[in-house]
């Protein structure tokens, strides 16, 4: 009997490769054994950790998105339309997926069965190369030029890419703990330990962790007598312990170590103490570690002694970020580790600087703020920081706040030296008006918000994106404390920075073409900072505060935020994310073609699928824009 | 309902091993469609017949079915609007059809856009033969749509504006395979958002 619905099939696969090369007969064989499937949107073909399934998938009308997931977040790597094949692991492989392969958006897949397709691949030299060739190939960047056509698959290689690249795999560590509960005696647990050849035990209560008791703690209380060999797990462990989400990247593992100065992380459902155990990390998963990685880079910070030693470093860093995206590592891990890196450089600045004035009078923080204080400073842009410090005695004040400008000229010096240019605005703590008390500090954002726009100019804006980089983080608590307080239901306040963000020139003109500089040294060059990041920056700024969402400084996190916040326009704010990355990406890769800051690209070096990708980016802006117009009822001031 | 009167009547052989096949339940469903001379019961016959299986939300395309049947009073225009010339292909006669059609369908569950009138069409030619009508379940995708849509039963539906609603493509329309495997791309859409 004919089948002529196999036959439509086998028309089909001859358009694409490695079909290309077979024979019409060959073909028909083949599409006679495929198995057709719809997916919904949002449907899952299969997930990282899945079992191989006994087919490869090409993709029919649709899209499939290929994502890899690190630091309990969901990363696109790729998308397969129309002829694309997907699922190519288990013909090299026989470990389990590595990459999820989600429905983007409504598809139709063909499944072809491994077993009848393998034949082929051995029988044919095209067919093999062709597959090998897409299973070694680096995932295709979507608005790449050079990857451009060329298929990719699912088992991204960041095995074989060694070095950097590594740090954002997720790590392999012990999905079984060894647990102990609270009342367990330390002999037992030491004798556990040491059967199981493990440094450590977690201390559950009922599922959730409560402690840890690692080898240090066995020599300091009970190999030094402090405790006796009979005492309970309770008495010793180091409590609390520092918990972690799943599929935490290398990178991150390394900085919570770092951070919280341990040598085991606790791996649980959610990433809190407050939910089920699921592995232990330490720091033996981690010893890995190779030169030039973010770990090793902050290590060398804290031990770099002139700011030449830290100059070299954030070239370093420089080099890792140029590397990172070319290998397509996304963009907002990137921001992550290069936010840290810098927050270090600014913390050894300032340690430089203490090292050599003797410690400070008083109690202070140093907040990196502008886009260091939003962790998305790529390049080596201006340094904006502010130096908070805490009230003192009214006869002390002149010579703490003497203390804290001459510290502050130090260290904003050194980070000069280094390659962050000073504030044009003067937004640096060494600048006299913001090196001050902290009741001179909640003065000052009194009057930002409730008099906006009276006595100062548009950089205050940037006074409102700050991290921590030095000091008390009480101090950094008190001021979201005050500018949350103060801001809630202050029309004034959202409609001054409400009109802020709207003001920015437009990206496009009338005719949507891209509106360039007009005369000056950057002629016909297109402001991307101006004209699409900075609305972009302004609008999750205005939103997060007018929804009272605390602690999520970056741009990119808001809108994450946001969407999650505010469920009627998560799609736009999902869209305003993914905008923001790949305007940075842009603005980063002309910046390191460069070397300058970015600011200005050049629209003939853009290829044509490139334009077309930026100005998509400017959809979620004027949406966004529309929305804060609305929100705010700005529409009587534009 | 009278099939106790017919229990000593003697089905061909083909007819018996299809009723012995609904001791089982099916997770099979098979996505048919008829072309025929006309739309009268009684006086049109069928063309040929296409059919494709479905197990799992997945269509099998090895488990298809397309047959042209040789009729007699052979209608050149309606077949060349369904792309059957009847010089072409080799052709069964309709009572070997009906026999290898319904040993193919077993007891899956039937799916088809307005599928009462080709299950009619079989039934007629069954009769013809000896046989009782078909026992399968069937579904049909007008209907699922109307439902999903929550429609009244008097909006009606054709293939061609269900395809286009499902974004389908439909350059394989007017041949009876075609025609089942777009529904059945249908039905699985359907399928899943009435969540069957």
């Amino acid at each position: 009997m004919k089948n002529p619905i196999a036959e439509r099939i086998a028309d089909f696969l001859k358009n694409f490769p490695p079909f290309q090369s077979l024979a019409y007969a060959e073909l028909f064989h083949i599409a006679c054994e495929i198995r057709v499937f719809y997916l919904e949107k949002g449907k899952i073909l299969f997930q990282i950790g899945d079992v191989c399934h006994d087919s490869f998938y090409i993709v029919v009308s649709g899209a499939i998105g290929l994502s890899v997931t690190s630091d309990a977040e969901e990363t696109l790597i790729d998308k397969c339309d129309e002829g694309d094949i997907l699922g190519l692991r288990p013909f090299f492989a026989k470990n389990n997926y590595l990459m999820t392969a989600k429905a983007r958006e409504e598809s139709i897949v063909y499944a072809i069965p491994l077993k009848i397709f393998q034949p082929f691949v051995t029988a044919n030299s095209n067919v093999l190369s062709f597959l090998l060739e897409s299973f070694a190939s680096n995932t295709r960047n979507p608005y790449d030029q050079e990857h451009r056509g060329k298929l990719i698959s699912e088992n991204i290689i960041y095995k074989e890419q060694q070095a950097d690249i590594q740090y954002f795999q997720s790590i392999h560590y012990s999905k079984e703990p060894i647990m102990a509960s609270q009342d367990a005696i330390v002999k037992d647990i030491a004798q556990m330990m040491t059967d199981n050849i493990i440094g450590s035990v977690i201390i559950k209560n009922g599922n959730l962790p409560i402690g840890i008791v690692t080898d240090k703690d066995l020599r300091s209380k009970i190999a030094t007598g402090h405790f006796p060999i009979t005492t309970v797990a309770s008495k010793i462990m180091t409590s609390p312990v520092i918990t972690v989400p799943e599929d935490l990247s290398l990178a991150e593992a390394q900085l919570y170590m770092l951070k919280y100065n341990v040598d085991y992380l606790c791996v649980t459902e959610d990433g809190s103490d407050k939910s089920a155990i699921r592995g232990i990390i330490s720091e033996n998963d981690l010893v890995v570690a190779q030169a030039n990685n973010p770990g090793v880079i902050i290590k060398e910070v804290k031990r770099a002694q002139t700011a030449k030693d830290l100059k070299r470093i954030r070239e370093k860093l420089t080099e890792l970020i140029a590397s990172s995206i070319q290998k397509d590592i996304p963009l907002s891990h990137i921001m992550n580790i290069s936010g840290e890196i810098n927050t270090a450089i600014s913390r050894r600045a300032i340690d430089l600087a203490i090292l050599e004035m003797g410690s400070p009078p008083a109690r202070f923080a140093w907040l990196s703020i502008g886009s260091q204080g939003r962790k998305e400073q790529l390049l080596l842009t201006d340094q904006d920081s502010m130096l908070v410090f805490e009230d003192v005695a009214q006869d002390k004040y002149r010579d703490v706040k003497d203390y804290f400008l001459k510290l502050a000229r130090r260290a904003t010096s050194t980070l000069e030296k280094v390659g962050y240019v000073p504030s044009p605005d003067g937004a640096v703590a060494s600048n006299i008006i913001w090196c001050k008390s902290l009741t001179d500090w909640i003065k000052q954002y009194n009057t930002w918000i409730n008099t906006p726009g009276e006595t100062t100019d548009v950089i205050s804006t940037i006074f409102f994106d700050y991290e921590i980089a030095f000091g008390e983080s009480a101090i950094e608590e008190a001021i979201t404390e005050i500018i949350y307080k103060n801001a809630k239901t202050n029309k004034l306040f959202f409609d001054y920075l409400g009109n802020d963000a709207l003001k920015k020139p437009s990206p496009l003109g009338f005719f949507r073409q891209f509106l360039v500089e007009e005369g000056g040294e950057n002629k016909d060059t297109f402001d991307i900072k101006s004209r699409a990041l900075t609305p972009l920056i302004d609008a999750g700024r205005l939103l997060v505060l007018s929804q009272d969402i605390k602690g999520v400084n970056s741009t990119y996190m808001r809108f994450k935020q946001l969407a999650v916040a505010d469920s009627r326009n998560s799609e736009l704010f999902l869209n305003c994310a993914e905008a923001f990355l790949t305007l940075s990406e842009f603005r980063t890769v002309e910046g390191l073609k460069n070397d300058s800051n970015g600011q200005f690209i050049n629209l003939e070096e853009l290829s044509k699928t490139d334009k077309v990708k930026l100005k998509n980016c400017f959809i979620p802006i004027k949406e966004v824009q529309e929305l804060i117009k609305n929100r705010f009822k700005l529409t009587y001031f534009s | 309902m009278l099939d106790w009167l017919k229990i000593n009547k003697e089905y061909p052989e083909f007819w018996k091993n299809y009723l012995h096949k609904f001791e089982y339940k099916s997770k099979r469903f098979v996505v048919f469609s008829t072309e025929t001379s006309g739309l009268d019961i009684h006086k049109d016959v069928i063309l040929s017949v296409g059919a494709i299986g479905i197990e799992d939300e997945k269509i099998i395309v090895k488990d298809s079915f397309d047959i042209t049947i040789l009729q007699d009073n052979f209608n050149p225009e309606i077949a060349i609007k369904h792309g059957i010339l009847n010089t072409s292909e080799e052709k069964i006669s309709e009572a070997e059809a009906i026999s290898l059609f319904v040993n193919y369908l077993g007891n899956a569950t039937l799916i088809g856009h307005r599928i009462n009138f080709d299950i009619e069409m079989i039934n007629q030619v069954l009769e013809k033969v000896q046989a009782g009508k078909l026992k399968n379940e069937a579904l049909d995708i007008e209907i699922m749509y109307q439902k999903w849509q929550q429609l009244p039963e008097e909006k009606q539906f054709s293939m061609d504006e269900l395809a286009t609603t499902f974004k389908i493509s439909k350059s394989d329309r007017h041949t009876a395979s075609g025609d089942a495997y777009i529904t059945a791309l249908i039905f699985l859409k359907l399928k899943q958002r009435l969540k069957l």
